[in-house]
């Protein structure tokens, strides 16, 4: 008798734990999705003319993985390094697509396990002044390959040089 | 007669060994500034991405053109893409081993302020402004095209000497742009092989005259770059030849129309005043004189040919002003050794 209520127990915790890792996975953002709120709640109130181009990994960020910027330190962006905590989507956002670096730009971090994730509660935003780095890896640092990359979520490659003057110009 | 006639030879001979010191003193003149005066660039990228390595090739087209440009020759060039630090220091010893005198130093590349980048690193200001003191050249010109590069400057300026230049694509607080190529490269490299950009209308096209060009014709959109050059405007040279032998004909003229004046108020000389100046010049001496001068024109612009390789339009301009004015300088010592 003892026996079977141990092993019904087990079975019990089992079925739940099997719930709870579907809902976890079920609650976790999509790319897509990640991708909406990045447009609607980052770029859409900064967006200057046709300047800003946006880009971000196919996959998530898990725990243990670190991004920074290509140079940490100087001036005007002495920039930081950020491990990751949780899955997080990550985007690159390029304000000036025409200039060199460094430049402003933004590092945002999407907690994906969070519902509804905002500005300050499960939205990072960093200004940073260079192409980030993750793991080590240089992260779309050559023009050629960041302007035909499918990692472009907004904005498009630069056809010519800019029609209307930068914003801070 | 007979005495005229020796006299005459005497003159030629007289003549001929001056014409022939002087082509052997210019030929080593040119020779030593040959040697002196060598130019030489260095023009890289620290990055080895497309528009970088389009503002090398960019620059090299125009730092070796040699119509209105530096015309610097391709032997003296040391050009590079994605090039690291340790690359750049050893381009600048090896122009200080080739005898550069005078250096050009383009670099193309990202950075911070006070700070650019090359391949395997990032350079501090002060890095930089040590690896150029290096070279031995007493006058640079550097061109620095980045982000911020604005922050060089000053301190650029203290290195590159008394005719040396310093140009950043932007101020201390701007970025530099690009698509292709980079904004401000691709202006500036234009300007430097485009005769309109020639202001002062030597045949030369100076840094300082296109950055002009670059700030008025940009506009936004290549940032306001910085140009600095220590020199003194003055006349170009042959306008002050020309004005020298003008001055030069114009007193040897008066001397020689004085002294014709005062042979003939002591009479030693049988001449009657109403031709007294007609002396100052004398069509078959100045004939005589303009064959010789034109045949040092011809030997002294085969001898810049073979040294430099090439001639300038302003100096075959100004050769054909000046020489016949030296040829009537000439015609008048030649007139008063023949009185």
């Amino acid at each position: 008798m003892k026996n079977l209520v141990c092993i019904f127990i087990a079975a019990l915790l089992f079925t739940f734990g099997c719930a709870y890792q579907k809902a976890w996975s079920d609650d976790l953002l999509v790319r897509d999705q990640a991708v909406a709120i990045l447009i609607e709640q980052i770029i859409t109130p900064r967006v200057y003319e046709d300047y800003y181009m946006a880009f971000g990994p196919q996959q998530m960020l898990t725990i243990g993985d670190r991004v920074e910027p290509e140079i940490l330190g100087g001036q005007p962006y002495p920039g930081s390094a950020k491990d990751i905590q949780g899955p997080t989507w990550f985007f690159w956002v390029d304000t000036d697509k025409w200039a060199r670096f460094a430049h402003l730009v933004h590092f945002v971090y999407i907690d994906a396990s969070h519902p509804n994730p905002t500005l300050g509660d499960g939205i990072v935003v960093e200004d940073q002044g260079w192409w980030p780095n993750i793991n080590g890896i240089d992260y779309l640092d050559d023009p050629q390959e960041r302007w035909t990359s499918s990692d472009i979520v907004y904005g498009e490659a630069p056809t010519g040089p800019p029609t209307v003057p930068p914003r801070n110009q | 007669m007979s005495h005229l006639l020796y006299s005459l030879k005497r003159l030629k001979i007289c003549l001929a060994f001056f014409f022939a010191s002087i082509i052997v003193i210019w030929s080593f003149i040119l020779a030593a500034i040959a040697v002196a005066n060598s130019v030489g660039a260095i023009i890289i990228s620290g990055a080895g991405f497309f528009s970088f390595n389009n503002d090398v090739n960019n620059m090299t087209a125009a730092l070796t053109n040699t119509s209105v440009g530096y015309g610097i020759s391709t032997s003296n060039i040391y050009s590079g893409h994605n090039q690291s630090f340790a690359e750049f220091q050893s381009a600048v010893s090896q122009m200080n081993n080739n005898g550069i005198s005078e250096l050009h130093i383009y670099v193309s590349t990202h950075g911070n302020k006070n700070i650019i980048q090359f391949s395997d690193r990032t350079v501090s200001k002060n890095e930089f402004i040590s690896a150029i003191n290096q070279s031995s050249a007493s006058t640079k010109h550097v061109v620095l095209d980045s982000c911020y590069s604005g922050t060089f400057y000053n301190d650029l300026s203290g290195v590159v000497g008394q005719d040396g230049t310093v140009i950043t694509s932007t101020d201390e607080n701007h970025v530099s742009r690009y698509f292709t190529e980079s904004f401000f490269t691709g202006k500036l490299s234009d300007y430097l092989q485009d005769a309109e950009t020639d202001e002062n209308g030597d045949g030369k096209v100076t840094y300082i005259e296109a950055m002009g060009r670059v700030k008025r014709a940009g506009g936004w959109l290549p940032n306001l770059g910085h140009p600095k050059s220590i020199s003194i405007p003055t006349l170009s040279e042959w306008k002050q030849i020309f004005l020298t032998l003008l001055m030069l004909s114009l007193v040897m003229g008066f001397m020689r129309d004085r002294s014709s004046a005062l042979s003939v108020s002591t009479g030693s000389v049988s001449l009657k005043p109403p031709y007294a100046n007609l002396l100052a010049f004398n069509r078959h001496i100045y004939t005589f004189a303009l064959k010789w001068v034109g045949g040092i024109v011809v030997l002294g612009i085969a001898g810049v040919i073979v040294v430099s390789g090439h001639l300038k339009v302003i100096d075959l301009f100004g050769t054909l002003f000046c020489a016949p004015l030296v040829a009537y300088i000439l015609h008048l010592v030649m007139s008063l050794v023949h009185d």
